[in-house]
C-alpha cells in the first residue's frame, strides 16, 4: 500500500484526529450500545485517516467506500429521530451511486495504464478522451461527496437525523474528502479534461452558492441551516480549487479547514440545544441569552465566524478564494461574493430569532446553561478558529509548497 | 522511515483500539469511553508530529 503526505492532506490528517478527540469527550453523553458506538467511532476514524493518506485509487476507492458502513450504522442506530433511517438510506445510497462511476473509472484506469497507482496515472498521458471519461466518472464520486448543486439532496437530510457526532463528522471530515478527492485524484493528473469541463464545473459550484443560500433562509430547522450552509460554503471551496491559481486553491483549502472548525462546532452547540430541551425548530426558542450567557456567547462567536468575520478562520479561505476566482472567472466571482450577503442574512436571522427576544416560555419552561465538558470543547474549537484567523501563515507556509507544486506541474503538463 | 512509522502506528491504534473495546479488560461503558477518549487524544498527539 502506498502511503504519502504532503501539504494538501497534512492539516487534514491532523483536523481528522483533532475532531475525534472533541468527540470522543462529547460522545461521553452517548447512553445507548456504547461498545457498538465506540467501535464504529474509531473505524470510522481509521477509514477517514486512511483515505487522505494512500496514493492508489483502488484503495483510495476501498477506504472512501468503507467510511459508509460506520456512517450509515450511526445514523440509522443513533440518529434522533424516527425518519433516520431515511437519511441513513439517502446518506447510503448516493454515496454509493456516486462511488459506482468512480469503481468504474479505476477499471478503465487499470486497463489503460497496467496499474491504479497514483504516481503510474500521474506520469501516464491520457488521451483527451479518456481523460475527459474519466473526469466526468470521478467528478460524480466526488460532487456527491463534496457536495456539489444537485447531488446535495442527501446532505440536510442525513445532518438533521443524525446525532451531533455525526453531523460533526460528516460536516467536519466528509465533506472535505470531496475536496481533497478532487485535489488529488482529479486536477493534477486529468488536466486537459479539467480544463474542457472548468465552464461546467464552474456553473455548478455558482449555482450551488446562490441556490443554498436562498434554501438556508427559509429553513425552520437549525441543523437543516447549518448543513445548506455548508453546502455553500463547500460550493464556494470548490470555486477556488477550480480557479485553478495559486490564491484560489490556497482559499480552497484553507475554507475547508476552516469550514470544519466552525460547522462542527456550530453542530456542537445546535447538539447542546437539543440534548437540554428536545428541539431543533427555532419557533421553540427565543430569549436564550438572559437564561444561556454562555451558549450565546459561543454562539455568537461561531455565527460571526460562520459569515466569513475578518480575524476569524472563514475570512482567510473566502478572502483568497475571491481573490483567485476574480482572476479567472469575473462573473462567478461577483456572483459568488454576492451571495456571501445572504450567509450574513441568514446567520444574522438564526442568532436573532434563537438568542433576542422573549423566552418563550409557553413551549420550554426549565432552563440551563451547557456543561462544563461543552464548554471546554467549544473554549479549544474557538481558541482555533481565532488562531487560524488571525496567524493563517502557520498554515499558509506548510501548504504553499504542494501548492505551488501542484501548479508548476500543472502548468508543465 | 519515521514518517511510516507515524502513519501506521496512527492507524494501529485506531484499528487496535476498536478491538480492544471488546476485550475483557474494558468492562463498564465508563471504561469504554475513557479508553476511546485516550486512543483518539494520543492520535491527536502523533499526528500533530507529522
Amino acid at each position: 500500500m502506498v502511503l504519502g503526505i504532503d501539504g494538501i492532506s497534512l492539516f487534514l490528517i491532523i483536523l481528522t484526529t483533532f475532531l475525534f478527540s472533541v468527540c470522543a469527550l462529547v460522545a461521553f453523553s452517548v447512553e445507548k450500545k456504547v461498545r457498538l458506538f465506540f467501535t464504529l467511532f474509531l473505524l470510522l476514524e481509521l477509514f477517514i485517516l486512511a483515505s487522505f493518506i494512500v496514493l492508489d485509487f483502488l484503495m483510495f476507492y476501498v477506504f472512501f467506500e468503507a467510511i459508509l458502513i460506520p456512517m450509515f450504522l450511526i445514523i440509522g442506530i443513533w440518529g434522533s429521530r424516527t425518519r433516520r433511517m431515511k437519511a441513513a438510506n439517502y446518506f447510503l445510497f448516493y454515496a454509493f451511486f456516486g462511488s459506482l462511476f468512480m469503481l468504474i473509472g479505476i477499471l478503465i484506469i487499470y486497463l489503460t495504464v497496467g496499474s491504479t497507482g497514483w504516481y503510474n496515472s500521474y506520469v501516464f498521458n491520457y488521451n483527451l478522451n479518456t481523460q475527459k471519461l474519466l473526469w466526468f466518472l470521478f467528478f460524480i464520486g466526488f460532487a456527491i461527496k463534496v457536495p456539489l448543486w444537485p447531488f446535495h439532496i442527501w446532505l440536510p437530510e442525513a445532518h438533521v437525523e443524525a446525532p451531533t457526532i455525526g453531523s460533526v463528522i460528516l460536516a467536519g471530515l466528509l465533506l472535505k474528502l470531496g475536496g481533497y478527492g478532487f485535489l488529488r485524484f482529479v486536477l493534477p493528473i486529468f488536466t486537459d479534461a479539467t480544463k474542457f469541463f472548468l465552464p461546467l464545473a464552474i456553473s455548478l459550484c455558482v449555482i450551488g452558492i446562490v441556490y443554498a443560500s436562498l434554501t438556508t433562509i427559509r429553513q425552520v430547522d437549525m441543523k437543516r441551516i447549518i448543513a445548506y450552509s455548508s453546502v455553500a460554503h463547500m460550493s464556494y471551496g470548490m470555486l477556488g480549487i477550480f480557479s485553478l491559481n495559486y490564491y484560489g486553491i490556497m482559499g480552497g483549502i484553507l475554507l475547508m479547514l476552516g469550514h470544519g472548525l466552525v460547522s462542527s462546532a456550530l453542530f456542537l452547540l445546535v447538539g447542546v440545544l437539543y440534548d437540554i430541551y428536545g428541539t431543533r425548530l427555532i419557533k421553540y426558542y427565543g430569549g436564550l441569552s438572559q437564561v444561556m450567557p454562555l451558549f450565546s456567547l459561543f454562539f455568537f462567536f461561531f455565527t460571526i465566524a460562520n459569515m466569513g468575520l475578518p480575524g476569524l478562520c472563514i475570512f482567510v479561505g473566502e478572502f483568497l478564494t475571491t481573490i483567485g476566482i476574480f482572476a479567472t472567472n469575473t462573473f462567478a466571482a461577483v456572483i459568488s461574493a454576492l451571495a456571501g450577503v445572504f450567509t450574513v442574512g441568514y446567520m444574522i436571522l438564526l442568532y436573532n430569532r434563537v438568542v433576542f427576544g422573549s423566552l418563550k416560555v409557553q413551549y420550554i419552561s426549565k432552563f440551563k446553561d451547557m456543561s462544563a465538558r461543552d464548554f471546554y470543547v467549544l473554549i479549544v474549537l474557538a481558541y482555533l478558529t481565532l488562531l487560524f484567523g488571525v496567524c493563517p501563515q502557520i498554515f499558509i507556509e506548510s501548504i504553499e509548497y504542494s501548492v505551488f507544486r501542484f501548479l508548476r506541474l500543472y502548468d508543465v503538463k | 522511515m519515521v514518517l511510516n512509522t507515524l502513519i501506521y502506528t496512527i492507524m494501529l491504534l485506531a484499528f487496535g483500539g476498536s478491538l480492544f473495546l471488546w476485550t475483557p479488560f474494558v468492562k463498564s461503558n465508563n471504561q469504554i469511553r475513557i479508553v476511546s477518549l485516550v486512543i483518539t487524544t494520543v492520535m491527536f498527539i502523533l499526528s500533530c508530529n507529522i
